[in-house]
């Protein structure tokens, strides 16, 4: 057991590291720095006291960043260790497949995790210093979600690249998750006078696709709307863990499949 | 040793002799061949960038606006600018009251009467059995509500950014100024504002109307508002005549309004001839009603 939870905790270190070694997290809080600090200081016809757009594309920036880094990250985790035959080694040494896939997650998903906490921190610190808004409820379960999304994702992205090459799961992963972002909550409105052929890829999508626009809580952080209630926020958050649980178990069996 | 160092010199030098050459040539061109350059004199990056887009680009920072007056939610049928005509009705029903005393007021701007946006029952039904629904309708916000007066600065951002993309989009100079004057109480910058929309827009009627209500009911300047008032009755005739999109509740309400100081300062003359324009227009209620209320003898 001991040894099972080392490996895990060496499998995540690893994610860590390379997320970091990137540079990645740099780039986007350079660019989040170079966006909103001109931003948070203009004053459009000498009125000042507006902060709702320095929100809406703080919180936007987030949202985009989180996702490509998880997306990367974990469509990362196995290509490479298959191309360079490092993942010999790997299970060579008294490592089970299931504990090499559990912990690259874990890895990708706590990478992207806490990529995701630093932006929010620093997010929740400038609205406290520019806005005099101290991390608010709403905030706090925007990011809880957030890690919610994050935990689709990463399990989304990590079954992909069982599937199809890194470069194309990247596309494939950015385009169905930005697809179901924009819209997933409209999917049956927007197909409901469409042939029948149609209506039953929609509803299929509907039925299968990672349903993140459940994570996104960008309106009432900006508009001030409060939180959502406490069992809506465990219903989206066991969604996004029976998600992420299924994702693995397609990626496990896919994994034992493949011959290494 | 010596090779190598010439051959940086010269490569220096024909650098240097290349970029003079570029700097001369494109200060050079536009006043060689002047108006015939493709790239038009004082045109912006933003004109380069978006050309025609910009209309279409400013149109969407304003429905933004609207989104952020509804507390981030888009509502079909109810826009800030119908408050901003909501303000004008309801002031032109006060005009039309107080006219008689002469004193002016302004509306209340917090206004949310007149609108149902209730969704269908089927559709709600629909929402409440299926979990995907359940869990959307509760984590996107879809309940009706306005942004109070007093916040009304969180739309400037989107106000200013419509009105830098496309200078030629009316409703963001007016938006902005409505908001500036009725919510924020700074009628001197909505003036400004307007101002500077009418230097980007010289033939607009609009925007002349809007600051001589401003210049008659904050700044008590009557001289200055009857200057506005004609340069918008002008400019409304002139768009008719050059066969543009004349807009007859824009005219009766500047009519209006020249009526009203033409009754002020006794001049039944000119009152008749405007009451007249207005019954030629061939619209009736409203403006027109008080218009009539005006000349009565």
């Amino acid at each position: 057991m001991n040894a099972c939870l080392r490996q895990l905790a060496a499998l995540c270190g690893l994610s860590l590291r390379e997320l970091f070694r990137r540079k990645d997290v740099w780039v986007v809080l350079a660019l989040g720095l170079l966006i909103l600090a001109p931003l948070a200081e203009l004053k459009p016809y000498g009125i000042g006291g507006a902060s709702r757009h320095l929100h809406e594309i703080a919180l936007l920036l987030i949202w985009v960043a989180s996702a490509f880094i998880a997306i990367g990250v974990a469509g990362r985790q196995f290509p490479p260790e298959f191309e360079h035959r490092t993942i010999h080694p790997m299970l060579a040494k008294p490592a089970s497949r299931t504990t090499l896939l559990v912990g690259k997650y874990l890895g990708a998903w706590s990478a992207s995790a806490l990529a995701t906490g630093s932006f929010y921190l620093l997010y929740g610190l400038f609205a406290g210093v520019k806005m005099d808004l101290w991390f608010p409820p709403v905030f706090i379960q925007a990011f809880v979600l957030h890690v919610g999304f994050l935990t689709v994702v990463t399990a989304f992205s990590m079954l992909g690249s069982f599937c199809v090459t890194p470069a194309a799961n990247l596309t494939v992963s950015g385009i169905v998750v930005g697809g179901m972002f924009a819209f997933g909550e409209h999917l049956e409105e927007m197909t409901a006078g469409h042939p029948a052929p149609i209506r039953a890829l929609a509803w299929l999508a509907d039925a299968i696709a990672p349903h993140v626009e459940f994570f996104d809580l960008r309106r009432r952080v900006i508009h001030e709307w409060g939180p959502v209630g406490a069992d809506v926020a465990a219903a989206v958050m066991l969604y996004a863990v029976v998600y992420a649980v299924a994702c693995l178990a397609i990626t496990g069996w896919l994994f034992r499949r493949r011959t290494c | 040793m010596l090779i190598p160092m010439r051959a940086s010199i010269q490569s220096v030098a024909a650098t240097l002799t290349l970029a003079a050459a570029a700097l001369a040539l494109g200060q050079a061109l536009p006043f060689v061949f002047g108006g015939r350059m493709p790239r038009v004199v004082g045109s912006s990056l933003l004109d380069q960038l978006l050309g025609d887009a910009r209309l279409a680009v400013s149109e969407s920072l304003i429905l933004k606006a609207d989104e952020y007056y509804h507390g981030g939610v888009r509502v079909d049928g109810c826009t800030h600018a119908d408050h901003d005509h909501e303000h004008d009705h309801d002031h032109e029903h006060e005009q039309e009251q107080e006219a008689d005393s002469g004193a002016h007021a302004d509306s209340d701007p917090d206004s949310e009467g007149g609108h149902d946006h209730e969704a269908g029952a089927s559709h709600a039904e629909r929402r409440r059995h299926h979990p995907w629904r359940w869990i959307n309708a509760h984590i996107h916000i879809s309940e009706h509500r306005h942004l109070a007066s007093n916040r009304s600065q969180e739309l400037m951002p989107w106000y200013w950014a419509a009105a830098r993309v496309d200078p030629g989009n009316l409703d963001a100079w007016l938006l902005a100024a409505d908001a500036i004057n009725h919510d924020l109480g700074n009628p001197a910058e909505a003036l400004r504002i307007l101002q500077v929309g009418i230097r980007h827009n010289p033939g607009s009627a609009e925007l002349e109307l809007d600051a001589a209500r401003i210049q008659l009911n904050s700044f008590r300047d009557i001289p200055a508002a009857r200057a506005s008032l004609e340069r918008a009755h002008t400019k409304w005739k002139q768009a008719r005549e050059t066969g543009k999109d004349a807009d007859g509740h824009l005219k009766m309400r500047i009519l209006f309004y020249l009526c009203h100081l033409a009754k002020q300062r006794d001049d039944t003359a000119v009152l008749i001839r405007y009451a007249d324009e207005a019954r030629d227009l061939g619209i009736t209620g409203g403006a027109y009603d008080a218009i009539l209320k005006l000349a009565e003898p």
